[in-house]
């Protein structure tokens, strides 16, 4: 059984040390809550909108936060996102998973959005793989907010049979329409079909906050595998949530519907054209 | 071009009080003209921040309309504001008055909009406040304000509203009928409209804005959508023509990294 606490962090922009501060606090809070898990949004360490700054607030392995962070990760498993510079001048959106003492996983974001208002090819390198790792409790998976919203990225789960998908995410409230904002509206349907199709718990943690003028709209869920929403946080509000999940309930919705594919045979795709 | 006016005023007024308090500050100033854009503006200001923390003023030349007045004292009134009177008359003609002519409608306008700024932005100090934009989406690209007056702000809570949107919001916020019907007007001179001057009305304009800007419809389907081509054309042409006051000024580049070119860094940047 797990206790999970999801933090809807707002964090400071391009201010590193007050976001670590801010991140002790609250893993002491879920240390104290007796969760086993805490997940921040994606860059919680950073914050978003970072551009020439983001030389300014990176971290490497070695770096007294994560020293820290480490530290904590005896009493409480953690995933925190933050800008990775993994060889000098080599700056990754990425977000870790660090458990008993030892970082189990540093994913580099695939997928970085170069569109709207989004322009992180500019200041990011591109991650080029996915993976998937065992901790004591789950096999994860951690896909970075827009990694989520590709089929490459969902044939991975799929494939490597992952109980639990975190999406730390980073997603700005645009497009408001007379029934809801178009974000909202995605990350809804994305959440609801992995944890469905992929029968896996799904753990969105979206931030909050407002950077010079967009706004991170929060909203983060735990879905359970099947769907079902474990909990949910509020629209716009900084605020964290506890959810107890039980491996059981993934093996009983599995056998239910067994959509993950069960052998891994490559699946050959083309288009006939006539 | 229809919202949900719910979610829209909630983001609006979160956006209002982040932005304020992370610089420290807890208090806005407006200056309200008795029209609606100042009104909803404010009205946002004083559910994001209460009214104790917005600082309403009406800023009248000596030809201004004693109706708008009237509207701006109304509207804090409906807030529970303070609202108070600046008459910009004497330090508006003691520029006025160095020319032994008229200086003509646009540039009076023009110089009573910066007399306003200046105003505004002196007693955002005296308060610790950040000043309240008011320009709306369909002003903005049509650049129908003055750059460095009416157009100047901290923090624009409807600049990405078209006009109709800003009508529909105050409706859904109560704001006074009186002041959602009337006629927009910069009160410039008697009986002057802004629909008036701009040759066409903000719902026609604001319908080919939406498809224009918000869905990046093209001139041919545009025309094919049933808008017509001199009006599309007028438009356009409008929108290019302002880009300028949409940016900051342009500095000619000769070092490695060049404030507006290369130095790039969010407003929020340590926030």
């Amino acid at each position: 059984m797990l206790k999970l606490m999801v933090s809807q962090f707002k964090p400071y922009l391009a201010d590193v040390e007050k976001n670590a501060e801010k991140h002790y606090q609250i893993i002491e809070e879920a240390v104290s809550a007796d969760c086993n898990l805490v997940v921040f949004p994606e860059l919680s360490m950073a914050g978003y909108d970072l551009r020439d700054a983001v030389s300014d607030v990176a971290l490497d392995p070695g770096s007294e936060i994560i020293r820290r962070i480490k530290e904590y990760s005896r009493d409480i498993s953690i995933v925190f996102g933050f800008v990775y510079e993994e060889q000098p001048g080599c700056f990754y959106n990425a977000a870790a998973y660090v458990e008993q003492g030892k970082i189990l996983n540093i994913h580099k974001k695939v997928f970085l959005p170069t569109y709207g208002l989004f322009d992180e090819k500019r200041y990011f390198s591109e991650g080029s793989s996915f993976s998937f790792f065992d901790t004591k409790f789950f096999r994860g998976s951690i896909l970075i907010c827009e990694d989520a919203l590709h089929a490459d990225a969902l044939i991975h789960i799929a494939e490597n049979n992952v109980d639990m998908v975190f999406i730390p995410a980073g997603s700005p409230l645009r497009g408001i329409g007379e029934s809801g904002f178009y974000a909202e509206k995605v990350w809804n349907y994305t959440c609801g079909y992995i944890s469905t199709n992929m029968t896996c718990t799904v753990i969105f943690a979206n931030r909050v906050g407002v950077e010079a003028g967009v706004t991170f709209w929060g909203g983060s869920k735990v879905y359970k595998a099947g769907g079902g929403i474990e909990c949910s946080l509020p629209f716009l509000q900084e605020d964290k949530c506890i959810s107890t999940l039980n491996k059981a309930d993934i093996r009983e919705e599995r056998i239910k519907n067994p959509l993950v594919l069960k052998d891994k045979s490559k699946i050959l795709y083309k288009t006939i054209m006539t | 071009m229809d919202v949900n006016y719910r979610t829209l005023k909630d983001v609006l007024v979160n956006f209002l009080k982040e932005e304020t308090e992370k610089t420290g500050l807890c208090n806005l100033v407006v200056g309200l003209s008795g029209g609606i854009d100042s009104a909803l503006a404010a009205g946002l200001a004083v559910e994001a921040l209460g009214g104790k923390h917005v600082f309403a003023y009406c800023l009248p030349y000596k030809t201004s309309s004693s109706k708008s007045l009237e509207d701006a004292k109304r509207v804090a009134r409906f807030l529970g504001i303070s609202c108070e009177i600046i008459d910009i008359s004497p330090y508006a003609d003691a520029y006025l008055n160095v020319f032994d002519h008229y200086i003509g409608n646009v540039r009076f306008g023009n110089v009573c909009a910066r007399m306003r700024m200046v105003t505004l932005f002196d007693v955002s100090a005296a308060h610790g406040a950040l000043v309240l934009g008011t320009s709306n989406k369909t002003e903005l690209l049509l650049g129908y304000g003055t750059w460095y007056g009416d157009m100047a702000s901290a923090l624009n809570p409807v600049g990405d509203l078209y006009k109709t949107q800003v009508w529909g919001l105050a409706e859904y916020m109560g704001i006074p009928k009186e002041v959602i019907e009337k006629h927009p007007t910069a009160d410039l001179w008697q009986d002057q409209t802004d629909e008036g001057e701009l040759g066409f009305s903000y719902v026609e304009v604001d319908k080919l804005l939406f498809e224009m800007i918000d869905k990046r419809k093209n001139t041919k389907e545009l025309i094919r959508m049933g808008f017509d081509e001199k009006f599309i054309d007028e438009v356009s042409r409008r929108v290019k023509a302002n880009q300028f006051k949409r940016c900051l000024p342009v500095i000619a580049k000769v070092s490695d990294r060049t404030v507006g070119i290369d130095f790039r860094y969010s407003r929020d940047w340590g926030l």
